[in-house]
């Protein structure tokens, strides 16, 4: 099922752009194989990072974007019915743990705890991975690395990393980049002007100052490359705007009106 | 009395529900008129009350000041305005039926401030207390905007526009201007030509970041514009709008010299003292010219523009006032109500009493330790036979919210984690027989019902007394009749349910009933002692809901939620803003949020109970017109949190 790793491998560079230190620290990170966590915002920028470093390292990359319906299995892998009996096969966790790629758990607080748990034993010195169906115990490639990403922001009390979880990870936090960065990689990914993108993030910055005011969280440099994607394509870029961010954001009537007075304000 | 004078009687006042602020300033503004102009006053009073049918108090106001400024000068054609004989009457009308009203509009403002500025402004309606031919304008200072309930359609046949320029050049202030510089010893004149071309340079900036402001501002300046005119404020004007609008001709010397001198230092914007200069340049050279200036008729002339009293500090006067007292203490307030509410409270037994503290909007300010919470024995049925007989409950069943459990598996499925054995062996033998084999041989895990703890939070002040229509039972019984229903439901279906009630006398006393606890089921001791609430005093919901808090932390269940069903906007007596308790019931809904909760809340209003929408959000409010609906209202809601 997993067997041909290849198209895991990331052929083309990703575009990253750093924003600090976060490559080299990453390196480091991948060097000792410590298991990561990538904390930050929603769109900004997780787990581009994250494939532009297994680019980087020459690493596949399987990910995992977690849910509430998965299990363990959905992990480690199953048994399942043949013609002649039944076999196991792989889940995307052991595929990664038998050939040495990195692992990454997208959004880990959607799945439950109880999911979780099975990475205990592969992030603390052991790196192993007992698989108690099959009475195996997989021990962790030389290259494997477990990475995971979650998004602080909106934590609820059945939604939370359990200590005993995030005490196993270096934790990297990521914010949306400094102005004249984020700038300069919208105007990269959505081939736009600097001049345009640098107008689009000043009117992402007015917007995440309104975090917790009304908005769950502001206009993420994700939001921002399909803005300025649509207006390169010809949308009017208030139009544009109020698909992509306004409407995007909210759904209160005077938070939409305050939105749109800041879009109104950014273009002349 | 000014009322009977005028045709406005306690009767129409009370029809047409205008409330008591409006009402005054509408009263204030008549006796004006009939100082001013009796025959107008007259002429008034008949069309009355076909204007209160099409208009409401604050509207009409507005409408009655347009009148005095469209003529100021011509008293026949300011009684064919009152007489609505004049077109401009009716088009003043129609526009004042069709704009929104400032307090509407002040919590998009707020955040579009807060966008703009980056910073944390309080935006408050300046109250119409002088009823003046001078119109208003908005006073800022480093915490709030102030804007003038005096907008009319004079100034803008879109209020909203309006209200968005102030905000705009607000914000260039608050970002460029250097605040409170002290005025010294310069001239009145000096103080108008500075601040209006530091006006001028603040807006260059701003819409040099935000280029979309142009297009807020030039209207105003245009229709602001005196082009012929040789007084101060024409002359201001004019320069006013020779600073924003490139294009525009103007033929006086002063006008073409200041614009000439601001073209001299635009590359340089945030170089104030170059601007100071040339400012004291144009005002020199205005006072060569012998134009007059009379600071007390001179207001700003473009109607957006603050009064600029943010720039200056005054040496021995006082500044003109910006900040108002906001919060009246009022110890005797409650002097007056009856002594027999009191005396049954005072019975009540006090059990604790805590502290929470209580957002100010206006200051932008969490007030620590603001209100006292006092949780009172819930009032004892000690005459039983006094209490309404119990209503025959109706029987409503609540749907199942379920999620995955590990406990329960489903054994034989056509999908699922892993194999079940025994399936699996019936399969591979009916295979070998040659029979056709079953083919669901999986497990996977059945699904649980999440617990919730519900929190009801029954709003018991005195409003809630009143009448329903048609039903000859009180809202408080509706309310009571509800909790009594969703607690049957809930408990049957296996949540934790508690039912608390609320009723404020002023900050100091907060009262809070636990009528129902968590564990405890709905006998008829408990039954009683909910039928046995009376309704009393006040809506301090900020309070209430922190405290329903801090007791539903307690509680361990997967999904807390506290409901609030109230009749009305929040309000107390020492609180005589209306937003004012709306947003601190807000903030204590969004912290209960933060540890976890969801609050919703049910209105019990005909009108459109904005504020609860406002309070906890759309997505869990509730508006209830019809209060014999507000079972079903009640689970339906249920069903949208158990969905979420």
């Amino acid at each position: 099922m997993f067997s041909d790793l290849d198209s895991y491998r990331l052929t083309d560079e990703p575009f990253y752009r750093p924003a600090g230190t976060e490559v080299a620290f990453f390196e480091h990170a991948y060097a000792h194989r410590l298991p990561v966590i990538l904390k930050g915002p929603t769109g900004c920028g997780k787990t581009r990072f994250i494939e532009h470093m297994a680019w980087k390292l020459g690493c596949p990359l399987i990910t995992v974007a977690c849910n509430e319906d998965m299990t363990a299995s959905d992990l480690v892998g199953r048994y399942l019915l043949e013609a002649h009996g039944t076999t196991w096969h792989d889940g995307p966790l052991t595929t990664a743990v038998r050939s040495g790629a990195i692992c990454y758990l997208d959004e880990i607080v959607e799945a439950r705890q109880d999911t979780t748990v099975v990475i205990h034993p592969l992030t603390d010195g052991r790196r192993i991975l007992p698989l108690d169906k099959r009475g195996e115990v997989v021990r962790a490639h030389p290259d494997f690395q477990l990475v995971v990403s979650y998004n602080p922001g909106y934590q609820s009390r059945t939604k939370d990393l359990k200590p005993s979880t995030r005490q196993r990870f270096v934790a990297m936090h990521f914010e949306y980049p400094d102005e004249a960065v984020e700038a300069a990689i919208v105007a990269k990914e959505a081939s736009v002007p600097i001049e345009l993108a640098a107008q689009l993030v000043k009117l992402a910055h007015r917007t995440r100052a309104l975090k917790d005011r009304g908005l769950e969280e502001g206009v993420s440099t994700r939001m921002l490359i399909y803005t300025a994607t649509l207006i390169r394509a010809g949308v009017e870029p208030r139009e544009s705007c109020e698909a992509t961010m306004t409407q995007a954001l909210t759904d209160e009537p005077d938070v939409i009106r305050a939105l749109r007075g800041i879009v109104d304000a950014h273009f002349a | 009395m000014i009322i009977a004078d005028t045709g406005l009687t306690a009767d129409v006042i009370d029809e047409y529900r205008v409330s008591a602020e409006h009402e005054a300033a509408l009263r204030r503004a008549t006796e004006k008129l009939q100082e001013h102009d009796p025959a107008s006053a007259s002429a008034l009073h008949l069309n009355m009350q076909r204007l209160l049918d099409r208009l409401p108090a604050d509207a009409l106001v507005r409408w009655m000041l347009t009148g005095m400024r469209l003529y100021p000068n011509e008293p026949q054609k300011r009684l064919h305005y009152f007489g609505l004989q004049d077109e401009s009457a009716w088009l003043a009308l129609e526009n004042e039926a069709r704009a929104p009203s400032l307090a509407a509009s002040i919590p998009s403002l707020s955040l579009l401030i807060e966008g703009l500025s980056l910073r944390r402004i309080g935006i408050q309606a300046q109250p119409l207390d002088s009823i003046d031919v001078t119109p208003m304008r908005p006073i800022l200072s480093s915490m709030h905007l102030l804007l003038p309930s005096d907008y009319s359609s004079l100034d803008s046949p879109e209020p909203e526009l309006l209200f968005r320029a102030s905000v705009a050049h607000a914000a260039a202030h608050l970002m460029h201007s250097p605040a409170a510089q002290p005025a010294g010893t310069l001239k009145p004149m000096s103080l108008a030509v500075i601040s209006a071309v530091e006006d001028a340079r603040v807006e260059q900036l701003l819409m040099r970041d935000l280029p979309g402001t142009r297009a807020w501002f030039v209207p105003f300046l245009k229709t602001s514009l005196q082009p012929e005119g040789l007084s101060f404020a024409a002359l201001v004007s004019r320069m006013n709008y020779a600073l924003i609008d490139p294009a525009y001709q103007d033929d006086n010397y002063w006008v073409n010299k200041a614009r000439s001198l601001f073209d001299t230092l635009t590359t340089s914007l945030h170089d104030h003292a170059s601007f100071r200069e040339i400012a004291s340049v144009l005002a020199n050279d205005l006072g060569q010219m012998r134009v007059r200036f009379h600071p007390q008729q001179y207001v700003v002339p473009a109607p957006y523009r603050d009064d600029n009293s943010f720039l200056w500090t005054y040496p021995d006067t006082t500044t003109p006032q910006s900040i108002q007292e906001l919060q009246v203490e009022s110890s005797s307030a409650g002097a007056s109500r009856s002594d027999s509410i009191d005396e049954q409270v005072a019975t009540e037994q006090e059990i604790r009493r805590l502290r929470y503290p209580e957002w100010d909007y206006r200051l932008g300010l969490l007030r620590s330790d603001w209100c006292t919470v006092i949780e009172r024995r819930s009032p004892s049925p000690s005459a039983p036979h006094r209490l309404p007989a119990p209503i025959p409950l109706a029987r409503v069943k609540l749907p199942v919210t379920a999620s995955l459990t590990r406990n329960a598996r489903l054994r034989r499925q056509p999908e699922g984690e892993e194999l079940d054995l025994d399936a699996a062996i019936e399969h591979a033998i009916d295979r070998r027989r040659g029979h056709s084999p079953e083919h669901r041989v999986f497990t996977r895990p059945g699904t649980r019902q999440r617990s919730m703890s519900l929190l009801l939070l029954l709003d018991l002040s005195a409003s809630t007394g009143d009448i329903v229509p048609d039903a000859g039972r009180s809202i408080l019984d509706v309310e009571k009749e509800a909790a009594q229903v969703l607690v049957q439901a809930a408990s049957s279906a296996g949540h934790r349910i508690a039912a608390h009630g609320f009723s404020s006398d002023t900050r100091e006393c907060v009262n809070y009933y636990r009528l129902l606890d968590f564990d405890r089921t709905l006998d008829e001791v408990s039954s009683a002692s909910i039928r046995a609430c009376t309704a009393r005093y006040s809506t301090r919901m900020g309070a209430a809901i922190r405290h329903a808090t801090s007791l539903m932390s307690l509680e361990t269940s997967e999904r807390r939620v506290i409901i609030v069903i109230t009749d009305g906007t929040p309000s107390d007596i020492d609180v005589f803003d209306d937003a004012y308790l709306i947003h601190d019931a807000h903030v204590a809904a969004e912290d209960a949020r933060r540890a976890g909760m969801v609050t919703c809340g049910i209105a019990l209003d005909e009108g459109g109970a904005g504020y609860m929408r406002r309070i906890v959000g759309r997505e869990y409010c509730r508006i209830v017109s019809d209060p014999s609906t507000l079972p079903a209202q009640l689970v339906a809601l249920f069903v949208r949190i158990a969905a979420s």
